[in-house]
């Protein structure tokens, strides 16, 4: 096999590899008591955070949003 | 050569680890919290391992046009909160009209959705608080609020998988394309007459693929008044170094009529394959008919043109044309 072919099909076995290990592990991912928290979603507010192993709330919960969100087309707001 | 096909299975391995993943059945979820109640869920698993991760998704179902603020607690086995969130979510609908068209939209932002890794595989439950339910007016309404979801412990990264297998069909095609697409050389002549003939070397491991085209057209601004002809001679010879003949190819082939806009045109297209062994200077020469006979409309050969890839490598067999051995008689 010419060398290219085998550098290309090294690259599609690495990358089908890579790609799906860390689609199933996720080591990026949260775990309950590591410093932090877990990625935020749209619209979510941690009420607290991790510190040591513990989950410490914040004192300070005062809401920070504005409401309806969206937009919708145009003119119809 | 059919290795290479082997490697558009590559991009099924991920595809196929998101169908496994969709088959977990999940635990389900249903909560309804009021303004004095907060609402517990069902007591549920999460799993520490590396077999996927857990996943929680909640969807909470409030009025039309208004807003919410739920709080939610993440209790372990003793009840201790281990997570403490806040959702803000909106639902809104209306009608829009512009330029003489109109339609209804909704939009909304109820979902709500957790991944983590617990600490130590336990049973752990959600405390729903219904903080705050407005209407659209900044009034608050009096209605429960339902969540529904679902828990799954071996989720995986779906967008992930999905572009890990875009991008590994993609690579794949590059190796199909250089496997099968590479030639040592490629000569391509077009002439204006019925006879093409080249010398050049060729040979190797491989084959050598000849794609023959032609096209014929009426002369300016003649229109066809009779059947075109629906089969036209084909001849393919192939001399060696030597001077020697070593193929004689004859075939009767059939020709394509194409119209278009007024315009009318035959064409023939033609693919053969051939295995030299031994590297050489050959000449190829094809021909085919220059005129088609005069009974019937008078066409003319436009262009016939050869194109000629040596050491071409195929997926499947292919049927080759045989080569009479150096010195044998013709």
């Amino acid at each position: 096999m010419p060398r290219e072919q085998a550098v290309i099909l090294l690259l599609a076995v690495g990358a089908v590899g890579v790609g799906t290990t860390a689609a199933i592990l996720q080591p990026a991912l949260f775990r309950l008591g590591q410093e932090g928290t877990p990625a935020s979603f749209s619209g979510v507010r941690y009420g607290g955070s991790y510190r040591a192993g513990r989950w410490v709330a914040a004192p300070d919960r005062s809401r920070a949003w504005s409401g309806f969100q969206g937009r919708g087309p145009g003119t119809a707001k | 050569m059919r290795w290479p096909l082997l490697a558009l299975l590559l991009p099924l391995l991920p595809l196929s680890v998101l169908a496994l993943s969709a088959l977990e059945p999940p635990q389900r979820l249903v909560l309804v919290a009021t303004e004095e109640q907060p609402a517990r869920s069902e007591p549920f698993d999460l799993r520490d391992g590396w077999l996927g991760s857990p996943r929680i998704a909640l969807e909470a179902e409030i009025p039309d046009n208004s807003t919410v603020e739920l709080g939610v607690r993440l209790l372990d086995e003793a009840g201790r909160p281990v997570l403490e969130l806040f959702k803000d979510g909106w639902r809104e609908s209306g009608t829009w009209a512009e330029g003489g068209e109109s339609g209804s939209w909704q939009e909304r932002d109820t979902t709500l959705q957790l991944q983590l890794r617990p600490q130590t595989s336990g049973r752990f439950q959600l405390e729903v608080t219904l903080d705050e339910l407005l209407g659209v007016s900044g009034l608050p309404l009096q209605a429960p609020v339902t969540l529904r979801g679902t828990v799954r412990n071996h989720s995986v990264a779906a967008a992930l998988l999905l572009y890990t297998a875009a991008v590994s069909q993609a690579i794949v095609l590059c190796l199909l394309a250089a496997v099968y697409g590479a030639a040592r050389s490629r000569r391509r002549l077009r002439v204006e007459e019925g006879v093409a003939a080249l010398r050049l070397p060729l040979g190797g491991p491989g084959l050598v693929k000849l794609v023959v085209r032609a096209r014929w057209e009426l002369p300016d601004g003649a229109k066809p008044e009779h059947d075109p002809p629906a089969l036209a001679p084909f001849s393919l010879s192939l001399s060696d170094g030597a001077g020697q003949r070593r193929l004689d190819h004859q075939a009767t082939l059939k020709v394509c009529r194409h119209t278009n806009d007024g315009d009318s045109w035959l064409t023939l297209t033609q693919t053969h394959h051939l295995r030299l062994a031994e590297p050489g200077s050959y000449r190829l020469r094809v021909t085919v008919p220059e005129t088609f006979s005069p009974q019937g409309d008078p066409w003319e050969i436009e262009w016939l043109q050869l194109s000629v890839e040596d050491g071409v490598k195929t997926a499947f067999r292919v049927p080759l044309l045989p080569l009479r051995p150096r010195g044998a008689r013709a």
